[in-house]
């Protein structure tokens, strides 16, 4: 309760924060009018703030034919974390950032009226993102990211969707089949959006360094070679059952492809 | 800045209406449809699994490192599947689909599958008018009859006609339509149609079905399958008693042969000899039946035709305990009382007869012998009948051996020279359960005992090559037996030694295979469970070490199977 409690606390401050920026109060940006305005605001009158962490909540939409087995709608929102660095200002507007981020996606459906199946598929990425500041705080931008993903399906069989062998149920066996290693994928993509920023400020403690709080929204298409799964029955849990089973042959149940558009929200706390 | 929040308002309208479309859910039929699986068969070198919900066949190759099934479409909601007689193929009947809003419709279809790896794309499929619920073949498998099983509640329609029927010739060309066509019927519908072997008729030798009906029989000609059927009652039309025909035997000789049919509620034997037409203007037909019956006196139980093919004679038992012996032509009878061997009349009559031909106790020579069981009464005897010289010798021919429990199930496996008795409770047995192996030429009656009760026993393939082995039987627990559940049971039928294999789930169906591309034997376990789980055995040395398993193996390539 008090962790919520806290947690609400700063996403009311970051809300206020927030919108003071947006409307102008405090700062100078209410007054910026034009190039020459927003460029005698810039850098040299803000401390800089390069160093982003934050949240980001990613809907997916539309699904291939075989992810209908893992997902029953064509919509899926998943949430991560990202972290990025400014690192060039080509130009008094544009800035240039690298950074690197990780989501996680866990999607399930209930297939053959009675079967059940799961996909976990985790996004690491390394990201490029072009900045253009129209205002102070209003940012068009544009991302790109590269990385991997490695996934792992699941699937419970039967009236029951119990494990195959009697005694299985409970802990890490409670499918019937599960992927014997995660399955590999390339992923990328490019998106254009909007980040709206607060300008920086420094908490009442003055030895905090200066912050800011940014919100972005973005819209773009993920490309991903196809991810293979490989199933089999799920070891035990006690090493002498597992140790003393008949060897079991993995099946093949095929590849997904989680090539798709994506709408991107993320909220960023600045340093 | 009027047109950067116009733009904004733009896109946030444009992604809610892609958010609304995409979350819109449409299914794909392959993950919609309920998994349920027809009961395996096993080919020479295959195990074949249909799944219904996807009307896909999965046939699973056991010499397969990876075993990975090959898949065959089928028509939709697949309802029954059959290994055709004497040929390395699946029978599948599938009754199509009426067709319901979004969902097209599609006829009922015969799909013969070949068995052997590499070959499993030549596909047949014969469509069918109409859908169906059972199937018979010919002994040979050359013919197929689709009709409507006894007890078919309704049809894929608004209405049926039960004794609708359709005839597939396997051996004509495979754009062959089958024949549909409605027997005539006083009332009745078919309860199961036999066939004939091939009978010596007028115009050459053919092929006959036997439709049997409540009170009357059907014969067929199945090589001219447009030519009109020709009923025979079975009782008097002012008769109200029911005769339910069960068994037809038939008498293959060189001219005018016959069929014997035995029904229940009659206590005669109806015979229906097949003399030339004569008068062809009135049927198209060249056989006409004429039926006359060999009357005991007492309901009879089973019947079995012995002797030479032209001067045949018929054995029949009855409720009266005694067996008969008719001269088919005839009909002069000979009683031979198992009262003489000293049976107390408390002692249920034997009511199966099963012939073989082996040595006997002193008799190097092997003669045509029978034993007589009492299968699912009471009777604690075996009886062995010598059929040679039977109408001079007869109750000197009978040899009577006990048995230790009255016999639940017959397993008769005569290439093998034996007989294994299942019983339900035998005295001193450990788990209550067990077998008799009746060795038919020693004519010993050895007791096995069983820890459990026993759900199902299946004859193993013969090993191949010149030095031919007994083989083994392969015996299922019934369910209920605890950990002993998982175990395969087997007896190896040379030495009658019982051996089992412990497994990691419950013994299921047992489908003994054939040698593999790699000349193994395999025994495939099946496991019961959705979406396929068997245990791979060494059929000629069963152990666990060298057992393997796969689990799911219909999922296979699951994801890039076409939706259909």
């Amino acid at each position: 309760m008090k962790n919520s409690g806290w947690t609400a606390m700063r996403a009311a401050a970051f809300a206020v924060t927030l919108g003071a920026a947006i409307t102008g109060s405090p700062g100078p940006a209410r007054a910026a009018e034009g190039e020459a305005a927003v460029a005698a605001q810039a850098a040299p009158a803000l401390p800089a703030v390069r160093f982003t962490v934050g949240a980001d909540l990613v809907s997916f939409y539309g699904r291939s034919d075989p992810m209908k087995l893992f997902s029953a709608k064509g919509i899926k929102g998943t949430s991560g974390v990202s972290a990025s660095y400014d690192l060039l200002h080509p130009t008094a507007r544009t800035t240039i950032a690298v950074g690197a981020g990780w989501f996680g996606e866990n999607t399930a459906n209930t297939w053959g009226a009675t079967n059940r199946a799961a996909l976990d598929v985790d996004t690491f990425y390394a990201s490029a993102v072009a900045r253009y500041g129209v205002l102070p705080w209003l940012e068009p931008m544009v991302r790109l990211t590269a990385g991997g993903a490695w996934g792992r399906a699941k699937l419970g069989l039967g009236q029951a969707n119990q494990p195959f062998f009697e005694g299985d149920s409970g802990g890490s066996t409670d499918w019937s089949l599960t992927s014997d290693r995660r399955a590999a994928s390339f992923t990328a993509s490019a998106g254009a959006g909007l980040r709206l920023r607060s300008n920086p400020f420094r908490p009442s403690n003055s030895k905090m360094p200066f912050l800011a709080l940014s919100a972005t929204i973005e819209g773009g298409y993920a490309v991903a070679t196809a991810m293979s799964f490989t199933l089999a029955t799920p070891r035990p849990s006690d090493d002498k059952v597992a140790d003393d089973r008949i060897p079991g042959t993995a099946i093949a149940l095929g590849s997904v492809d989680r090539s798709r558009p994506y709408f991107r929200v993320g909220l960023g706390l600045h340093f | 800045m009027r047109n950067l929040q116009r733009g904004l308002l733009l896109a946030a309208a444009g992604l809610a209406f892609a958010a609304a479309a995409a979350g819109c859910a449409d299914g794909d039929p392959r993950f919609e449809e309920a998994w349920s699986s027809l009961p395996p068969v096993a080919l020479d070198q295959v195990a074949a699994y249909v799944e219904r919900g996807t009307a896909t066949v999965f046939l699973l190759d056991p010499a397969d490192p990876k075993l990975r099934p090959h898949t065959v479409a089928l028509a939709k909601d697949p309802a029954l599947a059959v290994r055709r007689n004497g040929h390395d193929e699946l029978l599948v009947l599938s009754r199509g689909e009426p067709g319901k809003p979004g969902v097209k419709s599609e006829p009922a279809e015969l799909t013969l599958i070949p068995g052997a790896p590499g070959k499993h794309d030549q596909v047949r499929r014969y469509r069918l008018a109409t859908s169906f619920t059972s199937l018979v073949q010919s002994s040979d498998g050359r013919f197929v009859i689709a009709f409507f099983g006894p007890g078919t509640k309704a049809g894929s329609g608004i209405l049926f006609n039960p004794n609708e029927i359709a005839i597939v010739d396997l051996a004509a060309s495979p754009q062959a339509v089958p024949v549909a066509r409605t027997v005539r019927s006083f009332g009745g519908v078919p309860l199961n149609i036999v066939f004939s072997p091939e009978l010596n008729l007028p115009e050459g030798k053919r092929t006959l079905a036997v439709v049997l009906s409540d009170n009357y029989v059907t014969l067929l000609d199945l090589d001219n399958p447009r030519r009109p059927e020709i009923t025979v009652p079975l009782t008097l039309g002012t008769d109200n008693r029911m005769r339910r025909p069960v068994q037809v035997l038939f008498e293959t000789r060189d001219k005018e042969p016959a069929a014997y049919v035995r029904a229940e509620g009659a206590q005669d034997i109806y015979v229906l000899r097949l003399s030339p037409a004569t008068d062809r203007e009135t049927t198209t037909n060249d056989f006409i039946p004429s039926l006359s019956q060999l009357t005991a006196g007492a309901q009879p139980l089973d019947m079995a035709l012995i002797g030479e093919a032209n001067d045949p004679r018929l054995l029949v038992l009855m409720a009266t305990g005694d067996a008969w012996l008719f001269d088919a032509l005839t009909s002069r009878a000979t009683r031979i009382s198992l009262a003489e061997l000293g049976v107390t009349t408390a002692e249920p009559a034997p009511n199966r007869i099963y012939l073989f031909e082996a040595q006997g106790p002193g008799d190097p020579r092997s003669r045509p012998r029978a034993l007589l069981l009492g299968q699912g009464n009471a009777r604690r005897s075996v009886t062995f009948l010598e059929l040679e010289r039977l109408e001079e010798q007869r109750s000197k021919n009978l040899d009577l051996r006990p048995m230790g429990a009255p016999a639940q199930n017959v397993h008769f496996f005569p290439q093998q020279g034996i007989a294994l008795v299942q019983h339900a409770q035998v005295p001193g047995g450990a788990g209550g359960a067990g077998f008799s192996v009746i060795d038919l030429a020693r004519r010993t009656v050895a007791p096995i005992f069983a820890s459990v009760s026993v759900e199902r026993i299946t004859l193993g393939t013969a090993p191949g090559g010149a030095a031919m082995k007994p083989g083994k039987v392969w015996i299922a627990p019934a369910s209920g037996g605890g950990e002993l559940d998982s175990h395969l049971g087997f007896l190896d039928l040379g030495s009658f030694s019982p051996g089992d294999v412990r497994l990691d789930a419950r013994v299921g169906q047992i489908l003994p295979l054939g040698s593999g591309s790699d000349g193994k034997r395999r025994v495939l376990v099946d496991h019961g469970l959705v979406a396929g789980h068997v245990t791979v055995i060494d059929a000629d040395d069963p152990k666990r070490a060298t057992a393997r398993t796969v689990s799911g193996f219909m999922l296979n390539d699951l994801l890039q199977r076409g939706a259909r």
